[in-house]
């Protein structure tokens, strides 16, 4: 009796379990030609016809790439995912299976190399990565120190940057009665979290790391605040950088004290804190605020204003708050393990130069939502197919995709409006003032009319003057074959929608765009997080005292009540029992 | 020896019907026993695996902890009490033939048991913002209307198993004897019954304590029991501390059995447990 007891609570018990093992292997058999990658989940391209995504998986489709690429039949990927950082890091740690390529992020990555626990890359291998992944990207993964041992190493050695983004507050500024403009202007910095006037609006994330960052970022308000005047004054960017990340990182212990007193601040005034279940809830509207990393920031802002999925849609926000956040990255790295072949480290280092190519790094990016660290002409177009007015602006509200035409007065001929077409004031040629512009449905030809309903003119109607000039040189620089530096300013029209009170132009929120390819600035203004490493345990102590809630007063009352009834019955009980011995005892004497 | 497997007695291999327990023995060590006794290994070593008390000494000196095992405590009581409440009575019509014909009730009120209770806690978090209750605001109530849901059925069970033992004539011959229906409850009915809501008590109590995906989920991370703790711990890599407190919730158990075995031995009762 007593173990299936055990049996059934141990299986109650289940989800005790759950976190520990929580990962699955396709099959282990061990050719030389084999690789086995763990990756995080719903983050590469996978077959999936039904939402558009007719071609292979990514990975058998490396398969056939690299049996052509050295020559051999029978190259095999074994793939599995992991939910968490975490949880990789016991997989490698416990060892269970010998993976030779991981993916994971920034703050694991050093981990992991702290402990020795991943190999150096075979950088010349890397021509994909080492041509198209975007410079100043790559230098702020490539730069990130670790102590190993008693050797300086940097991670550029280790780690092939895979995805990268930023933390940041996704806002629903129509949230019940929220006002517009100061839920904008309030986004701007982290304090909005513990503003009363969003009581009960906003979730945060239960993970340790990010909501530590945003409990510190704020408690250091005036510091970065100072620091952030200081660079405007001397334009110094890397000493900005540099000291803002120190700040950042801090874990000492008045640190610790000042995020303690902070949390708890912030644990008074949020709705909750979620796992997973964020990026969601602002979409049904059960919160107007979530603290969100950038890929799910875009999925939720796609899902909010989907008709198909909505029945109102609506627009949400993307805010980077304006003294500081943080800049992740994911990255692969090749775990250690002595019994690997030269055979095998040379496929997983192709795999790697494999996702570096800009074509594949597009279909991953377009797959999962996140922004690569690839640049080159094949993202450049796909960023500009996404975002910029000139791809879209050309086409007919109606009629969704209807193209427009033009009788070019120069050739008398009919032509059709495509990308780039589009010109500026200035460029005004008077030879194209009056040319009307048309769209056909089907055979019918229709005017097209401009926004107040009037015919619309080829020149009125394909100005950029009206839209934001989006400068993404800072990433593209040097990855493009095909395109030139001026290719690399784009056009919106909601990059940066709004402007501050004093008319100057805001720096952080934004709309999908934005989320995706922050502007220089913003990257500047985020810090990349480093491993906590000795003081991980300290941390760890912390979030555990955070989420450790004692229980309300009503609570107690009803536990005392309760004990209070429970040794009232007994005493009952044994009184009434022992009353009733005392009368069968004086009955017998009685009867003697 | 006649318990030898391969005793041979003239012709060959005997067969024997305790044989049929090895299956299950084998089971029983491979993914209890040994586990459990890794768990307690883990509780009583530190990180470099020599035997140490840290995990110990930390559990009784961290005010958090002990706040947690208080929170889940209460938790499990209060879901044990609010279940039972519900439960008895209900079990006790179910079980009365001329209500429930043909079994066919108690498997509608445990019919929720089929579907996965992750899946399951999710829909009622939805339930409940559209009823108007929601986790930020009233995490206890939450999570307390999630958790009695979730064991409704596991109490509902051995008290139905237990109400349909019901030894009629006791009570036919109370009655006989005067008693009122308040009496006839108090020192037939309820006395009577004592082995099924043991049982029901043992089936909610425990594995409430550390079903922390529904306090996670629907109170929204506003009320911590230990097995999110445990949980927590094992994330990063504390194995140690995290062990100890499965240790801890080892001897809740054993506690509770210990202190209801009495009861469950007093009748010959066969139920689905």
């Amino acid at each position: 009796m007593l173990n299936k007891k055990l049996l059934l609570t141990l299986l109650m018990s289940a989800p005790l379990a759950l976190g520990a093992t929580s990962c699955s292997s396709k099959s282990s058999d061990s050719s030389a030609h084999t690789i086995r990658i763990l990756n995080l989940e719903d983050y590469i391209y996978i077959n999936d016809p039904e939402s558009g995504y007719e071609e292979d998986d990514l990975v058998d489709q490396f398969e056939e790439y690299a049996n052509e690429l050295f020559g051999y039949d029978d190259v095999h990927v074994v793939y599995d995912t992991s939910d968490t950082n975490e949880s990789e890091y016991n997989d490698l740690l416990t060892g269970r299976i010998n993976y030779d390529l991981v993916c994971t992020s920034d703050y694991m990555l050093q981990k992991f190399v702290r402990e020795d626990l991943v190999v150096p890359l075979d950088k010349d291998a890397l021509e994909n990565y080492n041509k198209y992944a975007s410079k100043t990207i790559k230098q702020r993964l490539d730069e990130i120190s670790i102590q190993k041992g008693d050797e300086t190493v940097y991670l550029e050695d280790y780690a092939v940057g895979y995805m990268w983004g930023t933390l940041g507050l996704l806002i629903n500024p129509e949230f019940n009665d929220l006002d517009f403009g100061t839920t904008i202007s309030d986004a701007q910095s982290w304090d909005i979290l513990w503003n009363e006037d969003y009581k009960n609006t906003a979730s945060i994330k239960n993970s340790m790391r990010d909501t530590y960052a945003v409990a510190l970022m704020h408690g250091y308000n005036e510091e970065l605040e100072a620091l952030k005047l200081k660079y405007q004054e001397d334009e110094d960017a890397e000493a900005y950088n540099t000291e803002l990340s120190r700040i950042f990182n801090l874990t000492d212990e008045d640190t610790r004290k000042m995020v303690r007193g902070q949390l708890n601040e912030l644990k008074d005034n949020i709705f909750g804190m979620e796992v997973d279940s964020g990026k969601q809830d602002i979409v049904t509207g059960k919160i107007g605020l979530n603290l969100a990393w950038s890929g799910d920031a875009v999925y939720s802002m796609d899902q909010a204003e989907d008709p198909e999925l909505v029945s109102d849609p609506f627009e949400l926000y993307y805010a980077v708050p304006e003294n500081g956040s943080n800049i992740w990255f994911d990255g692969w790295a090749i775990p250690k393990n002595d019994k690997r072949s030269e055979e095998t480290f040379e496929l997983a280092m192709a795999f790697l130069d494999y996702l570096s190519d800009p074509e594949i790094a597009a279909k991953n990016m377009d797959y999962t939502g996140y922004t690569s660290f690839i640049g080159g002409d094949s993202i450049l177009e796909l960023v500009r197919e996404w975002y910029d007015v000139r791809e879209y602006l050309v086409y007919v509200e109606e009629e969704d995709w209807a193209s427009i035409y033009y009788i070019d007065p120069e050739t008398d001929e009919e032509v059709e409006v495509e990308y780039g077409d589009c010109h500026f004031e200035e460029d005004n040629d008077p030879l194209y003032d009056d040319v009307e512009l048309y769209y056909y449905i089907g055979e019918d030809q229709h005017d097209l009319k401009n926004e107040d309903g009037e015919q619309a003119y080829y020149n009125d109607w394909l100005l950029l003057d009206d839209y934001e000039e989006v400068d993404l040189t800072y990433f593209f620089e040097g990855t493009t074959e095909e395109y030139a530096e001026e290719d690399m300013v784009f056009y919106s029209d909601c990059y940066l929608p709004f402007e501050n009170e004093d008319g100057s132009k805001n720096i952080s929120v934004g709309r999908q765009f934005f989320v995706q390819y922050p502007n220089e600035e913003t990257i500047l203004r985020c810090a990349v997080m480093a491993d906590y490493g000795d003081e991980n345990i300290k941390i760890v102590k912390l979030w555990e005292d955070f989420k450790s809630n004692p229980l309300p007063v009503w609570a107690v009352v009803v536990i005392i009540v309760e004990v209070a009834l429970v040794a009232a019955a007994v005493t009952y009980y044994f009184l009434s029992k022992y009353l009733k011995k005392q009368l069968r005892l004086r009955r017998k004497e009685e009867q003697k | 020896m006649k318990s030898s497997l391969f005793s041979r007695k003239g012709h060959g291999l005997v067969f024997q019907r305790k044989y049929l327990c090895i299956p299950y023995i084998v089971f029983l060590v491979l993914f209890i026993i040994i586990p459990i006794l890794i768990i307690v290994w883990y509780a009583f070593t530190d990180a470099s695996g020599r035997p140490s008390f840290d995990a110990l000494v930390d559990f009784f000196t961290s005010f958090s902890k002990l706040n947690v095992l208080l929170v889940s405590v209460f938790i499990a009581l209060q879901t044990t009490l609010i279940c039972l409440i519900i439960g008895y009575p209900l079990a006790f019509f179910l079980a009365d033939k001329k209500i429930n014909k043909n079994a066919v009730l108690v498997t509608l009120f445990i019919a929720p048991m089929w579907i996965n209770f992750v899946l399951r806690t999710w829909a009622t978090r939805d339930l409940l913002t559209w009823m108007g209750i929601n986790g930020g605001s009233t995490p206890y109530l939450a999570t307390l209307i999630g958790m009695v849901q979730n064991y409704l059925p596991f109490v509902l069970l051995p008290l139905y198993t237990t109400f349909l033992k019901l030894d009629k004539s006791q009570i036919e011959a109370a009655y006989d004897l005067g008693a009122n229906p308040v009496q006839v409850f108090v020192k037939n009915i309820l006395p009577q019954s004592v082995p099924g809501i043991v049982s029901a008590m043992l089936m909610t109590f425990t594995p409430t304590m550390s079903s922390y995906v529904i306090t996670e989920t629907l109170s929204e991370g506003k009320v911590t029991i230990i097995g999110s703790y445990i949980d927590l711990d094992f994330t990063s890599r504390l194995w140690n501390e995290g062990s100890f407190m499965a240790v801890i919730m080892l001897i809740i158990i054993g506690i509770s059995m210990f202190l209801t075995r009495g009861q469950e031995k007093d009748t010959g009762r066969t139920n689905l447990w």
